[in-house]
């Protein structure tokens, strides 16, 4: 009975051969092969990225030219757009619908979804999830929610437009503004099907890396990606049922007249029941208990992918792979306690406060663990600038830019002015948005071969990362300023104050900007689509990496390898390791010392790493940066 | 010395890959992963329930009604008139769940409540049993306690149900009721509701495994590793009801 | 120590039914406690007559999850994994408990 798992993997390979005549609907559709499940998320993704993003484009046009009339808007989105202006009612329902899209749909589900299925399997050495008919269900509860999300743009009153943070009464009210109505019952139902998906997903994360795991991939030899997925997979199955529960009961308070979120709210606004004995802060406590592990679940995949990716292309072991792993636990603990630091102004008491600013800014320790860990990594590396590696590059840079606004925002007093301004939307479009949508990218440059079979075009991969860069840069740096200024967020037209009529260039520039970054994905969405028929067919291993993924064949198959699964020997870094030939020994190549047992540790290098010469191209690299510190220090000779 | 080794090496092909670190079928820990997202959920309602108790004062202590002592038609006016129900604190929850089915006008608070407990229990316990009878391969025996722990949840369903009822028609609503604020009642039918409506899935779910099991289909596979699944979901449900009665029945 | 791996096999089956009835008794014992003490502690009011129950919930939650749901026998791991996690509940539930009697004090 309890010997099953060891029969799952060969028996579930039997099964796979036994009825393999697959037809459109089994192999496309209705797909339980992980690899294309992973496919699956990946293009729902990209497309409900590319309508967030076309959302953003349109809001931000309005808050560039909010005097100009623009005739399109009328054309496509009919009377919310009449005469060319924007209404402001729905403003506000575009900005709520792109946070949501962005942060649950792109980045929870696109990213996560997608990389946690095609890479536990494969780099864990598994034939499959461990149950890839609930893996399907995931997918399909993530495209019903996707479908009712964008259902909801159309119903009588609009989308909802409380903000992605849905807090009541605006949320609770049907009567509160328009989109309070039906779109907001759909948001609710949207999400709940999604925490379902997520649900089902992060069981089968969980499941399949603690359990399946091939011989020898000890915990302790798992690539930090799969590190990043199971962590970002238990915060998820933590944190998204209490979003459940509060959503169940914001579903009584809109449509069954109870009032947990409510208080000394008046009957005829309230469906004609007096509503009291309820407390709106309540909801934010619910709802920032997984909102914050929320930014985490986004990040982490990120982080994790960054890892594999600048290892790889630095032909460098990762710099402190156990503080790596521990980091990311301590992130996970952390995340949890920290929720109220988006709560500092909303009249929670500020004993509370205390505590959560003390938790916020013991996060910044772990984090600034990893960022020193990426640069160290980077050091002295035999660095290969491909797409897949500037993108992670670009990573630690929003990381850094993004995340010391953090430690501002994680100070309560602080907080006080900078809460609910564009501060606020420039630091977590910084760390969470840029860096996340830079993590994702990386991933999907650097695995692409292993999707596909065929590699994209690296030049159209420069383009689309310098223009991307700058753009994000643009777009969100200047927003720091007039958060400063104290220019609040979720406003349809900030010219409507006159103190904020100073930024109307700055506005302007970040437009023209978020213009340009959304022609940057134009050639993304090329590239990416052009080179699954047309790209050049890739080798096993392009990259020339360590993990296992690399070791199965480019065709997919059921199963992923054909005979025997790879035992792995050692850990996934072994990159440019002392006196061996290769500049890489993949995880699955056993040492001499090991006598052909996995368990074993493989011999250490007599020599230690440093004392390699480094290759040329760093120490060139390595004499102009200490000529610049030097004279940055000003001891130059 | 040689003990420690030996421990050691396991130690180390435990997490070593290959096999399951917990000794246990990835259907198993897939349930018990799903359990603790679900006691999230739980956790959720009852840490709502917890901070609306806390925003409001506690009731006096009740001084007039001796339980077996018979209580008058308009007892929840009497109630109301000594100042023991009112929208501005917490009713006591003795005063609140006082009935059982047939002593009409009786003062029976908890007894009720602990009946239902007791079924609860007990099906808990035919549950392992069962379990307990796959482990033996013993099918007859199994299917005769699963048979038991669906009468069970029935049993328990249809208490609450009564109790729901008696409580409705004392006036109680999602928006309103008699005995205090209104939220006393809300929070009641909502974490309730949700136990009852876990119950119902695990009896459904009882049912089907019932019926695979009076197939044979366990049997064919050789193990009846389904039933102790089911059971972990099935005692999971009990566990949940433990903290549901100390929190609205005892506190 | 060695039977960590398989202990449910070292058991008789009649050994196994004698503890499941032995829990049975335990878990209603206590609610029966639950219940003298109900009445016993009637006029009392305090937070600590709370914690008493919730202490007697725990124990039973104790027993159902040891007993019923065969935690005893399983590796120390697996209880590890899914009992930690309890902890964020009761962090949640500090903090927010401390934000009700805050609201109380508002009102
Ligand atoms: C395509 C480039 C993007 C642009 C130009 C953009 C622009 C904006 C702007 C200007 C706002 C604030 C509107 C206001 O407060 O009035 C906003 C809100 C927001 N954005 Fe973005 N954004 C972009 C991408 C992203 C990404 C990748 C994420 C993922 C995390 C994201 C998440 C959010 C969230 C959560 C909000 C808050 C919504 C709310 O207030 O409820 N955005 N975006
Ligand atoms: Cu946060």
């Amino acid at each position: 009975m309890s010997n099953t798992h060891d029969n799952h993997d060969a028996s579930g390979h039997h099964e796979e051969h036994a009825h393999h005549e697959e037809n459109f609907v089994s192999k496309y559709i209705f797909s339980m092969d992980h690899k294309m499940i992973a496919k699956q998320f990946l293009i729902t993704g990209i497309i409900m990225g590319t309508i967030g993003m076309l959302m953003s484009l349109v809001f931000r046009l309005q808050l560039a030219y909010p005097d100009t009339k623009f005739a399109f808007f009328e054309s496509i989105l009919g009377h919310w757009g009449k005469d060319g202006k924007l209404d402001p009612n729905f403003y506000l329902a575009l900005i709520t619908i792109h946070g949501t899209i962005m942060v649950f749909y792109v980045l929870t589900a696109g990213l996560s979804g997608t990389f946690s299925n095609l890479l536990i399997p494969l780099q864990v050495g598994a034939r499959d999830m461990a149950s890839p008919f609930m893996n399907m269900l995931s997918y399909w509860f993530f495209f019903i929610s996707s479908i009712v999300l964008l259902c909801s743009l159309f119903v009588e009153g609009g989308p909802a437009s409380a903000g992605w943070t849905v807090y009541p009464p605006l949320s609770a009210l049907p009567k509160a503004i328009p989109g309070s109505g039906a779109g907001m019952t759909l948001w609710l139902v949207a999400m709940v099907l999604f925490i379902v998906s997520a649900l089902l997903g992060g069981i089968n994360y969980i499941t399949t890396v603690l359990n399946m795991r091939t011989k020898g991939m000890k915990m302790t030899r798992m690539p930090l990606t799969i590190w990043a997925f199971l962590i970002t997979a238990v915060l998820g199955l933590l944190s998204f049922p209490v979003l459940l529960g509060g959503s169940l009961l914001l579903v009584f308070d809109r449509s069954f007249g109870t009032s947990f979120y409510l208080n000394e709210i008046v009957a005829e606004l309230a469906g004609g029941i007096e509503r009291t004995g309820g407390s709106p802060v309540l909801f934010q406590h619910l709802f920032w208990f997984l909102g914050h592990p929320e930014v985490y679940i986004i990040l982490l995949p990120a982080l994790g992918i960054t890892s594999e990716v600048i290892a790889t292309n630095s032909r460098k072991p990762i710099f402190g792979y156990r503080a790596m792993i521990i980091s990311i636990l301590a992130i996970a603990f952390l995340s949890f306690i920290v929720w109220g630091h988006h709560m500092f102004m909303t009249g929670m008491n500020p004993f509370l406060g205390s505590v959560f600013m003390l938790g916020t800014l013991i996060i910044a320790v772990p984090s600034a663990v990893k960022t020193f860990n990426y640069l160290a990594t980077l050091w002295k590396g035999n660095i290969k600038l491909t797409p897949a590696m500037l993108f992670a590059i670009g990573l630690v840079s929003f990381f850094i830019s993004g995340g010391l606004t953090g430690i501002y925002l994680g100070n309560a007093a602080l907080d006080i002015n900078l809460h609910d301004t564009y501060f606020v939307v420039a630091h977590f479009h910084l760390v969470m948005g840029s860096a996340a949508i830079f993590g994702m990218m990386s991933g999907i440059y650097h695995w692409y071969p292993k999707m596909f079979g065929t590699m994209m075009s690296k030049s159209l991969g420069y383009i689309h990362f310098w223009l991307t860069f700058i753009s994000a840069y643009c777009v969100f740096f200047p927003m720091h300023f007039m958060g400063l200024a104290g220019v609040p967020r979720r406003y349809y037209a900030n010219t409507a104050y006159d103190q904020f009529n100073v930024f109307i260039d700055m506005n302007q520039f970040i437009t023209i900007a978020a213009i340009l970054g959304g022609i940057a994905q134009l050639v993304f969405l090329f590239n990416f689509f052009y080179s699954i028929r047309n790209g050049k067919r890739s080798p096993k291993n392009p990259w020339e990496s360590n993990t296992l993924e690399w070791t199965a064949p480019v065709e997919h198959l059921h199963g992923n390898w054909p005979g025997e699964i790879p035992h792995v020997y050692r850990w996934p870094y072994d990159y440019s390791k002392p006196g061996e030939e290769s500049d890489f020994i993949p995880q699955n190549i056993p040492d001499e010392s090991q006598n052909g047992d996995p368990m074993v540790e493989p011999k250490a290098p007599a020599v230690p790493h440093h004392t390699e010469a480094p290759p040329m191209q760093a120490q060139v690299k390595e004499v102009v940066m200490f000529a610049g510190l030097k004279r940055l220090f000003g001891f130059a000779g | 010395m040689a003990n420690t080794t030996t421990l050691e090496a396991e130690k180390k092909l435990t997490w070593g890959g290959g096999k399951s670190p917990f000794t246990v079928s990835y259907g198993k820990l897939m349930m018990w992963i799903f359990l603790l997202s679900d006691a999230f959920s739980f956790s959720s309602l009852l840490v709502t329930y917890g901070f609306i108790r806390f925003t409001f004062p506690a009731s006096g202590a009740n001084e007039i009604v001796k339980p077996l002592s018979h209580t008058a038609e308009n007892f929840v006016e009497a109630m109301r008139e000594a100042h023991l129900f009112s929208p501005e604190h917490w009713p006591l929850p003795e005063l609140v769940f006082n009935h059982f089915p047939f002593l009409h006008g009786l003062h029976l608070p908890l007894f009720f409540v602990s009946l239902m407990t007791f079924v609860l229990i007990f099906s808990s316990v035919t549950m392992v049993l069962a379990v307990e009878a796959g482990h033996r391969n013993a099918k007859k025996e199994v299917a005769f306690y699963m048979l038991l722990t669906i009468f069970g949840g029935i049993a328990f369903l249809s208490c609450q149900a009564w109790e729901w009822t008696q409580f409705i028609t004392e006036g109680a609503s999602l928006h309103g009721n008699p005995f205090g604020p209104t939220a006393f009642a809300a929070l009641f039918f909502i974490v309730t509701g949700f136990h009852g409506f876990h119950v119902l899935s695990g009896v459904v779910l009882n049912f089907i495994i019932y019926v695979n099991v009076l197939d044979g289909t366990y049997e064919r596979r050789g193990h009846y590793e389904m039933v102790e699944k089911v059971g972990l979901y099935w005692h999971f449900v009990d566990l949940v009801w433990v903290f549901v009665f100390t929190f609205f029945y005892l506190i | 120590m060695e039977h960590t791996e398989h202990l449910e096999h070292t058991e008789s089956p009649a050994d196994i039914k004698k503890q499941i009835w032995r829990t049975f008794w335990i878990l209603s014992f206590l609610t029966v406690i639950d219940i003298v003490l109900y009445f016993a502690l009637l006029s009392y009011h305090s937070m600590w007559k709370n914690t008493l129950f919730i202490l007697l919930g725990v124990v039973k939650a104790f027993y159902i999850v040891a007993v019923f749901m065969h935690m005893k026998f399983e590796r120390k791991a697996l209880a590890g994994i899914i009992i930690l996690p309890f902890m964020l509940v009761l962090i949640l539930i500090w903090l927010v408990l401390i934000e009700g009697g805050y609201t109380f004090d508002l009102r």
